[in-house]
């Protein structure tokens, strides 16, 4: 009997501790969380200020007077509706290519054997060191030599297949019973068919992780973009972004609208698909 | 694993597949790596864009040439300042948001210490800018409010490649804490209820029971954050260019790191010899690393 009280009251104890500690936690998570995301909400709350209260010390958080005035500069003075334009077209391309090659690729070397399948593999997984920033100079003199310059195809062309990506693939894809591709064979089905009605429903979520986290990649990439193109209207967001503050050198209300212009495609993208982002980071842990 | 049988003779699909991808592969990665090999022995002529072949001599040269050493001792520096921030710092905070019960107040956390992954980096690069701006920017600002003198941060030569690291760990913190968190929700409940029985303290919960579940993920996170740190561009690209001194990897030099000098020498100078040789030289610190990361990938699935 004695021996349960003291039980109960250490638990009792424990809870208490555990009650204080939480609010502790608490204060400590909030913290770093308004820390991570005020300078965000700053960034949308100034593009919505006019130019002098942007430059007024001290600063204003919310803007006293909201206008949409900065995005109208932005779109008249430069082709931003073109810049967009430019990313969301190569970044949409090259990821859906990207996801179906991959998952195609993945398939074959999950499932089937064939004439130097193992060198194959090998010379593709391989290429998973070699990054874009080592890729650009050659890749430059390469677009130089066809005259490829300043063309969605150069920007395009080169990210088509990654060895990550189709490692990915092959590792989902290895997981589905071979009983399911076989039924269908003796059904009658041809591979492309059990590709598109089999393999691809199955991997569903490993392909939607592979098509953010590319979607996203693409969309980020400034080196080649700034390489690769020079002509204003080829420009993608982010190398309009890179060259803005050189151009207006401390007009800040413009650059918090751009800035926030070029986020909320991705944002977009992650509220639609939040719940398979943060899944497929978890399936995955990559980072290109 | 057993392959699909075999019903008809030899079976086209596989080839039709696997040899286009192979020609792409060759095409658009191994042959440029070849390139950049050759152009790395090579010295190119400007202008009529002529090869001839120096041997090691690029080599020879950045060996000796203190400003490689300067960019490499700095991406080190960079990488080092981000492994021990992130890394601990993301764990913390999973474990965190772990322990919080309540559903609302844990998606709030996660969603705010995920947003920056969400935002484009040029975007953060531009904001940063401002709250770095010596006259205008907030950072001056609120160390004002403490009495603290105002800093020129990213003109500063010696605290602008610092000023950039924070603006990169601000970003990459949220995606290694949802790996983090990924992996401690794949901790079964009832190991922690046993250590409960046994009335065992936090330090040893995390001890015995967290970190030795945990320590595959953990060594992933690391050697992703090194090769991400090693790589850095965009960030120090965008956030010294557009300064007054308006160079990348400015001022003098003190953000300089190797993936941007690579990119000043083959671009800006068109030493096509020497960005090469820099590039040669990076693709093998990180192909040590991501042999590193790829077999702990295979520690993870076999886990």
């Amino acid at each position: 009997m004695e021996n349960k009280l003291t039980f109960d009251k250490k638990i009792g104890n424990r809870k208490k501790s555990h009650s204080i500690s939480n609010i502790f936690l608490n204060i400590f998570l909030m913290a770093g969380s308004l820390i991570t995301i005020m300078p965000l909400i700053w960034m949308f709350l100034s593009s919505l200020k006019t130019s002098k209260e942007i430059i007024r010390m001290p600063p204003t958080f919310f803007p006293t007077d909201p206008t949409l005035h900065n995005f109208k500069e932005l779109f008249n003075t430069l082709p931003f509706m073109r810049f967009l334009f430019n990313s969301l077209l190569v970044t949409i391309i090259s990821t859906v290519i990207l996801v179906i090659i991959a998952a195609l690729t993945g398939f074959v070397f999950a499932k089937f054997n064939f004439y130097g399948k193992k060198i194959i593999y090998s010379i593709i997984l391989s290429t998973m060191m070699i990054v874009d920033e080592i890729l650009v100079l050659p890749l430059y003199l390469m677009i130089t030599k066809v005259h490829l310059n300043n063309t969605y195809a150069a920007l395009i062309i080169p990210f088509l297949v990654t060895g990550f990506a189709v490692f990915l693939m092959r590792q989902f894809i290895t997981t589905i019973p071979n009983e399911l591709i076989e039924a269908a064979v003796i059904d009658g089905a041809d591979y492309l068919k059990i590709y598109y009605k089999i393999i691809i429903p199955l991997i569903s979520p490993a392909l939607g992780a592979l098509a953010i986290f590319n979607f996203i990649w693409m969309w980020n990439m400034l080196m080649w973009p700034v390489i690769a193109v020079d002509s204003e209207e080829m420009m993608t967001l982010q190398v309009a972004l890179s060259r803005f503050t050189s151009m207006y050198l401390t007009r800040y209300d413009l650059s918090m609208a751009a800035a926030t212009i070029a986020t909320i495609p991705v944002l977009i993208v992650y509220l639609f698909l939040q719940r398979m982002f943060v899944r497929g980071i978890a399936l995955t842990g990559i980072k290109q | 694993m057993k392959k699909l049988k075999r019903h008809k003779g030899i079976v086209l699909f596989p080839y039709l597949v696997a040899y286009p991808v192979l020609i792409y592969v060759m095409v658009f990665l191994i042959f440029p790596i070849l390139y950049l090999l050759f152009l790395s022995l090579s010295s190119t002529d400007q202008f009529s864009k002529v090869s001839i072949f120096k041997g090691l001599d690029n080599y020879l040269i950045l060996l000796k040439d203190e400003l490689f050493w300067k960019a490499f001792k700095q991406t080190f520096i960079l990488t080092g300042i981000r492994v021990i921030t992130i890394v601990p710092l993301s764990l913390l905070i999973a474990m965190g948001i772990n322990n919080i019960k309540n559903t609302h107040l844990r998606n709030f956390y996660s969603m705010a210490y995920f947003s920056p992954v969400i935002t484009t980096t040029t975007a953060i690069a531009l904001v940063w800018m401002w709250i770095y701006d010596p006259t205008l920017g907030l950072a001056n600002y609120i160390l004002s409010l403490f009495g603290i003198p105002s800093q020129s941060f990213l003109l500063n030569t010696h605290i602008a490649l610092f000023s950039i690291a924070i603006v990169s760990i601000w970003k990459d913190i949220g995606w290694f804490m949802i790996i983090f968190l990924a992996g401690l929700q794949g901790i079964p409940e009832h190991l922690y209820e046993a250590g409960e029985i046994d009335g065992i303290n936090n330090w040893s919960r995390f001890r015995y029971i967290t970190f030795p579940l945990l320590a595959p993920t953990f060594l992933l996170i690391m050697v992703v954050v090194m090769i991400n740190s090693l790589r850095e561009f965009t960030s120090i690209f965008v956030m010294t260019r557009g300064t007054i001194s308006g160079e990348p990897g400015g001022p003098v030099n003190s953000t300089l790191t190797l993936s941007v000098s690579m990119y000043k020498d083959a671009f800006l100078y068109n030493k096509y010899g020497s960005g090469a040789a820099i590039a040669i030289i990076l693709l093998i610190i990180l192909g040590i690393f991501t042999i590193a990361q790829f077999r702990l990938y295979r520690v993870k699935w076999e886990y």
